[in-house]
């Protein structure tokens, strides 16, 4: 089993976050088989989670922690986000589609269609969201 | 100003930045809004340069067709990557725009719904 973990802090005004997300876990995606389509997707759907802890648990406050685990088995890419901010409103979104011309109400849409599977626990002050990816099973 | 923007036969061409993400997307929005209604509602957004879009992003063009076509215009896309065409279709804004292979083709179809 492979194993990354990235850490740093929120920050509404900045895109430093994304670089670690691309050269830290995405490799471990391509190294299990995604091709740049799918990494590009997963990749979306991990800055689109990221994006909803800014702006949602920490209400766009600058320089609280969050941290993204990556585990990659021969099963699946397992991606594991943890902050310490406002606890997410459940059950999770559904991620329906938004209308056409909407405004905004995408996010959720995106994260679902990069990780089929997801999970959602508090513990202790502390969001975690599991994002999991299948992947093909080797013949 | 966070975007490029140049006038071509009476269009407004604007060129979005490598990344449009949470970060720089009110800004984007703002410069936006103020290009096309300081024109005639008629704008081409080049894509060529995008890398990577968020849904944030996605919202900064949406809200440029929602002025544009406030003024009777019209907001027609150019030049997307395969990956950034995946996202439109992904959440069905492939619907909802005109979609051109290259820039002068979008340029050109404006004067052909006059």
């Amino acid at each position: 089993m492979q194993r990354e973990d990235i850490h740093f802090s929120s920050d509404p005004q900045g895109m430093a976050w994304h670089a670690l997300i691309e050269a830290r876990l995405m490799p471990l995606a391509r190294a299990a088989g995604c091709n740049d389509m799918e990494v590009f997707g997963l990749q979306l759907a991990l800055v689109e989670a990221v994006n909803n802890i800014v702006e949602h648990a920490y209400r766009l406050t600058p320089g609280q922690p969050i941290s993204v685990g990556c585990e990659c088995t021969p099963a699946a890419l397992r991606f594991e986000l943890r902050d310490e901010g406002m606890p997410m409103p459940l059950p999770l979104p559904s991620g329906e589609p938004a209308p056409a011309e909407a405004d905004g109400g995408r996010g959720w849409q995106i994260i679902r269609a990069g990780f089929p599977d997801i999970h959602y626990e508090r513990v202790d002050g502390v969001n975690r969201l599991t994002l999991i990816r299948p992947l093909p099973t080797a013949v | 100003m966070s975007l490029t923007h140049r006038q071509e036969h009476d269009v407004d061409v604007v060129t979005l930045p490598e990344r449009l993400v949470m970060a720089n997307a009110g800004e984007a929005r703002a410069d936006l809004k103020q290009i096309i209604q300081s024109g005639n509602g008629r704008v081409v957004v080049d894509l060529g340069e995008t890398l990577f879009m968020d849904s944030s992003g996605l919202a900064v063009v949406v809200a440029g067709l929602q002025a544009a076509r406030k003024m009777e215009g019209d907001v027609y896309l150019a030049r997307m990557s395969d990956t950034i065409r995946a996202l439109f279709e992904l959440t069905r804004l492939h619907t909802v725009f005109q979609i051109f292979d290259d820039e002068a083709a979008a340029v050109r179809a404006f004067g052909k719904a006059d």
